[in-house]
This record gives structure tokens, C-alpha cells and sequence, in this order.
């Protein structure tokens, strides 16, 4: 007869966790074993009284599940992101049409965060309702305008992006503000520059890139809250909400779709491109129609290099949210992102701070909706309404003319689109 | 050898579902993620007792059990989204996490622990520890479970853990490496050397006993 068995051999043999061979070889030995057979025998035997004693134990052991319940859940609520989606909105395909509509959102002030040469025209897509939510067949098609009858107020929002490298400093290196009249179809998306020397309120004069830092280091720690009530008061004009867009979780949004078919129309070379860590990552696109994850997509967004004129940063950052909104508003991905909702839904929340509310978004959304590229004007607060200073402490940075700024508001708001 | 004769044995099967179906816990879940509370709360209370007392059974101490506990499900809610139904039951998903929580509560607990009982106690096995403090509630067990209980104290600790996981959590070997940050195999050789480390605790404790026969010892080979 071959050698005995091991503990391990017979305990894979009681939980039947062999293979067929294995066990018949098991078996085999076991006939004419009998220490082996014992050996079997008590270890049932142990592992029988060993679960009765956990378990009497374990009636033992009294519960509190009320005082674990209050501690959790202010945990919890301290570690959730700010969007609070109301219970209704339960079901799997409602949440993957949130999503659509948030991710298209985003998208869409990405497509529009570019200023400079018309983008292209993307075609607006409908809505889905949540009756139907996968029907490729109610594809394009004239766009009902949602809520007709709803009178909509002007909404302005400022839109600040970070890319969680500078996260010590808080720096953010986009602004702009997004304002939208849905009643006269009208938006304008003026970009910020962050050099621009603002007065914050309670802070004294800073830079506008670091407004948003300075009130996050505030006894009140609303950076959001600051930055609004400063471009507020720099533009002459009322703010409602403000958001933060993280550049990684635009970089988890690509990724959950799937990654994106970019035509690259040049070689990218850049063997500069910054690693985060005062090294070099060097980065190397070849032409042709390329297949991004999310980050190289940022980093191919992100790269200062100009391979060929007109190819700079601000045409490429235009091609991949054009790519991501193409993606989020083909209607044929719709099942697959039921599927994902949950997961999509936390990379979209989770690279999103802000003060608007879910009920907000999707108002804005649907307002937003109606709206083409073609719709939206764009200007930039540049050499127009600023002027250059170098302050005191040696920085360079650029004053805001007032009187500049309120015209230039003045034609934004009455451009006939 | 007949498959009758074999000791037909299997870890009980545990109250899973809580009083849930899978199809409520989903809804919840779903619910949950959303941000609704009432949803948390009761995917919280039906699963606490299980969470609770696999972590006391771990830290034999009612309140790191209760600190373990709280982590485990603030971790898990935060965690929601990424839950996949399809890979494992969340009952087993909460028991994985609190194991792990448990062995991080540990692991840094260790360090001045150590060093009390290298000055104060000889004679320990290197890698066992007592726990952390005096285990602080009182146990009524009687015969054979009280036996098993006390050999089980004296197990090596990870051993002990094991099996505690296996037998009580119910856990895979795949969970339990998982759960423990160890290889398949690792998570096997400590569920076997923890039943041979019990066996001989038990062997010596019935030969003190003499003329006790309510419990079988089963023969070394």
C-alpha cells in the first residue's frame, strides 16, 4: 500500500475538494488503511464539534446593532460623495440613465471648455426615458424639448479643473463658466484664465487658480463656495453653483467606457512629458486612428508639444471630449452601461465635486440637451479686458479691466446665436 | 472504502439570507448606493450579528470586535458600487472584509504587545499571541464545547484563525486567502495544522480527565 494520506489530503477529501483521481487514489488507500480511516474519522469529528462550539459561542456574544448602526452611518455619510440620488431613483436602468445624462453633461462642458476655431457640430441625440431605456430604434430623430412649459431662470455655473497632481497646493489650472438660458436658447462658456489677480472676499487679492485652495484652508473649508463668490463678483455677474472636475476621474469615465477611437492626425512625440515626480515619462503616439485608455487619452490631451500647426493642445483636448461625448450619447451602448451603472456611477460622482444638487443636474441636463456646439458662444477673459502687473512678490499676473469685462458680458448675453 | 462510510461532513450551512432573499439584498444594495439610508440601515442590522461575532471570534474582545465591525461596514458601503453579486454572496463579501479588517486591527496592535510579553512571559510560540486583552464576556459552555473552546484559545493564533473561518465563517479557501492576504495552499496547511494543534490539545486534556469518555480522540497515525 502506498504511504498514508496527510491531514490536508484527508481534509480536501471530507469537503469532496479532489479531483476525480485524486479521490479514487484517496479511496483506494483508504480500504486498507485503517489509521487513515481513523485519522478520517476524527477529523469530521473535530471540524462537527469544532462549528457547534463556534456557533454556541457566537449565541453568546450580545448585539448592539443599534450603536453600530449610528456609528456607521456617520461614518458613512462623512465618506459619501456630495450628489445624493433620492430613493426612487433606485432601479439599475434609472441610474444608468443618470448616468448618461451626468456623463453627457460633462462631456458636453468639456466639448465646450475649448475655446477657439467652431467645433464640430454634434448632432443632438433624445433623451432617453426610462420606459424605454434600451431602444436603438427610437434612435435619431427631431429633439422634443423637454419640460416646454417650465420656465427656466439663467443658470451660470463655474467649472473648475484640477489635475490632482498639484493636489498639495489646490491649484486649479481650468476655469470657466458655463451660463446657459434655456428660455431664449442661449450659452456662453467664457474661460478663465488662472492668472487672473481677483479680490476674494475675506482672503485679500490672490490668483484665480488659487481661490478655490485658499477657501478649502478656511475655517469654513468651502473652496467651491469662494471661488463662485469671487468670479461672481469679478464679472459683475450672479453665480449659482460651482463645480470641481478632477482630470482622474475624467481618466476612470474613459476607462468605464471602454477606452476611445481617436484619429491622430500627427506622430505625438513628447519625451519630456512630466511623470508627476520631477522625472520624465516619455510619451509616443503614433498617427493613424488610435485606441486610447483614459490615461493616455489625458496625457495625449495634456502634452504641450505641437507636432504640426493647429495641432496643439486645445484641438486635441476638443477631439477627445468630442470622443468621450459621442460615446456617452450613442444610444447602442446602452444596455452595456445598465450593466455598469454602479461602477460608472462612482467614477462620475467620484470625480465630481460640487455644490449642485442631483435634481440640478438633471434639470441643467435636460436644458443642456437642446443645445448644440453651434449654440454655445465662447470667449476667453484674455489681453481684451486684463492688463499685465507683475505683483510685489514678484508674480506675474494679469488685472481685470471691469469696464472690459461688463461689455464683453454685455455681447455675450445678447448675441443672437 | 464505501462513499457511506465516508464521515459525511460539510460546513453548515449558515443563515445567509438573513431573513433576505438575494433578489431584496440586491434591491437594497442598489438602494443603498443611491444614498438611501433606510436601505443601508437594513442591509446593516441584518448582517451585523454574523459580522459581530466572527470578528469577536477573531479578536476575543467585545470592543476591537465592535471597532472591526464598524470599519468592516463603513468600508463595505463605501464599497457598494463595486460589489459584484455574481462572484460572491454578500454575506461572505461582509465576513471577507471584517477578516481582513480584523487582521489589520492586529497588526497594528502588535508592535507594543509584543514587547510587554517578550519582557513579562517566556515560553509562547513564536508566532502566537494571546489576545489583545482579557476576553470580556463570560462564556457558558458546557462538555465537549467548553473543551473545544479552551483547546481552541491555546491554538497558534493564525491556525486558530483559520479555523475559525472555516468553521464558523463558513469561507472558502479562496475567500479565507483572500481574506488572510495568503496563498490557497497557506490558508489549507493552516486549516490542517490547526487541526492537528487541536487534536493534541484535546488528546492531552481527556487524558487529565480520566474516565472521561463523552468525546472522541481519534487515533494518530
Amino acid at each position: 500500500m502506498n504511504k498514508h494520506l496527510n491531514d490536508r489530503k484527508l481534509l480536501s477529501y471530507l469537503e469532496d475538494d479532489l479531483s476525480s483521481r485524486q479521490r479514487a487514489q484517496a479511496e483506494a488507500h483508504l480500504r486498507g488503511c485503517l489509521a487513515c480511516r481513523a485519522r478520517l474519522e476524527s477529523l469530521g469529528q473535530t471540524a462537527a464539534n469544532l462549528t457547534t462550539t463556534l456557533h454556541a459561542v457566537g449565541e453568546q456574544i450580545p448585539l448592539a446593532p443599534a450603536r453600530s448602526w449610528e456609528a456607521v452611518a456617520q461614518r458613512w455619510k462623512r465618506q459619501r460623495p456630495r450628489f445624493y440620488v433620492p430613493p426612487l431613483l433606485r432601479h439599475a436602468a434609472t441610474l444608468a440613465i443618470l448616468v448618461l445624462i451626468i456623463a453627457g453633461l460633462a462631456g458636453l462642458l468639456h466639448t465646450l471648455a475649448v475655446t477657439g476655431p467652431a467645433l464640430t457640430r454634434v448632432t443632438p441625440t433624445p433623451l432617453p426615458t426610462p420606459t424605454s431605456p434600451a431602444n436603438p430604434a427610437s434612435a435619431p430623430g427631431p429633439l422634443p424639448r423637454p419640460y416646454p412649459d417650465r420656465p427656466a431662470a439663467p443658470v451660470s455655473i463655474l467649472v473648475l479643473g484640477t489635475d490632482g497632481e498639484s493636489a498639495t497646493s489646490d491649484e486649479t489650472d481650468a476655469l470657466m463658466l458655463f451660463y446657459l438660458d434655456a428660455s431664449v436658447r442661449r450659452a456662453f462658456l467664457l474661460s478663465i484664465p488662472r492668472d487672473l489677480y481677483v479680490e476674494a472676499p475675506g482672503y485679500g487679492q490672490a490668483c484665480a487658480g488659487s481661490v478655490y485652495g485658499l477657501g478649502e484652508q478656511g475655517e469654513a473649508t468651502n473652496g467651491l463656495r469662494l471661488a463662485q463668490e469671487t468670479i461672481s463678483a469679478t464679472l459683475g455677474l450672479p453665480v449659482q453653483y460651482a463645480a470641481l472636475i478632477h482630470f482622474d476621474g475624467f481618466v476612470t469615465l474613459i476607462d468605464a467606457l471602454g477606452g476611445l477611437d481617436v484619429e491622430v492626425l500627427h506622430p505625438v512625440e513628447d519625451p519630456t512629458f512630466p511623470d508627476g515626480h520631477g522625472g520624465y515619462d516619455p510619451l509616443s503616439i503614433s498617427a493613424g486612428t488610435q485606441h486610447l485608455d483614459g490615461a493616455l487619452a489625458l496625457r495625449y490631451a495634456r502634452t504641450r508639444v505641437v507636432p504640426a500647426p493647429g495641432f496643439d493642445r486645445a484641438f486635441r483636448q476638443q477631439q477627445i471630449v468630442l470622443a468621450v461625448h459621442e460615446r456617452v450619447t450613442r444610444l447602442e451602448l446602452l444596455p452595456d452601461l445598465i450593466a455598469h451603472a454602479p461602477a460608472l456611477w462612482s467614477s462620475v460622482t467620484g470625480g465630481i465635486e460640487t455644490d449642485l444638487s442631483l435634481s440640478d443636474v438633471i434639470d441643467l441636463a435636460l436644458l443642456a440637451n437642446g443645445l448644440t456646439a453651434d449654440d454655445v458662444a465662447t470667449a476667453t477673459l484674455d489681453e481684451c479686458c486684463t492688463a499685465p502687473y507683475t505683483t510685489p512678490a514678484g508674480r506675474r499676473v494679469l488685472l481685470p479691466q471691469s469696464d472690459e469685462i461688463k461689455v464683453l458680458i454685455e455681447q455675450l448675453l445678447e448675441e443672437e446665436r | 472504502m464505501d462513499s457511506q462510510n465516508v464521515v459525511n461532513f460539510a460546513v453548515p450551512g449558515h443563515d445567509d439570507h438573513c431573513g433576505l432573499t438575494d433578489l431584496m439584498i440586491q434591491d437594497l444594495i442598489e438602494r443603498a448606493v443611491a444614498g438611501d439610508e433606510i436601505a443601508a440601515r437594513q442591509l446593516h442590522d441584518a448582517h451585523y450579528p454574523a459580522v459581530l461575532r466572527l470578528a469577536y471570534m477573531l479578536l476575543q474582545n467585545r470592543q476591537d470586535a465592535e471597532d472591526a465591525t464598524q470599519d468592516a461596514f463603513v468600508y463595505a458601503f463605501g464599497r457598494l458600487a463595486q460589489y459584484d453579486p455574481a462572484r460572491s454572496n454578500f454575506a461572505t463579501w461582509l465576513r471577507v472584509i471584517v477578516a481582513s479588517r480584523c487582521r489589520d486591527l492586529q497588526r497594528r496592535r502588535r508592535i507594543p504587545w509584543l514587547s510587554l510579553q517578550e519582557l513579562f512571559e517566556v515560553g509562547l510560540e513564536p508566532e502566537d499571541e494571546t489576545p489583545n486583552h482579557q476576553p470580556d464576556i463570560v462564556l457558558e459552555l458546557v462538555g465537549v464545547q467548553q473543551m473545544v473552546w479552551e483547546a481552541l484559545e491555546q491554538v497558534p493564533r493564525k491556525s486558530r484563525q483559520a479555523l475559525i473561518l472555516r468553521y464558523f465563517g463558513g469561507l472558502s479557501y479562496p475567500e479565507m486567502a483572500h481574506a488572510l492576504s495568503c496563498s490557497i495552499s497557506t490558508a489549507k496547511s493552516r486549516v490542517a495544522y490547526g487541526h492537528q494543534a487541536l487534536a493534541r490539545l484535546l488528546e492531552r486534556e481527556a487524558r487529565i480527565e480520566l474516565g472521561y469518555h463523552g468525546y472522541h480522540i481519534g487515533d494518530v497515525p
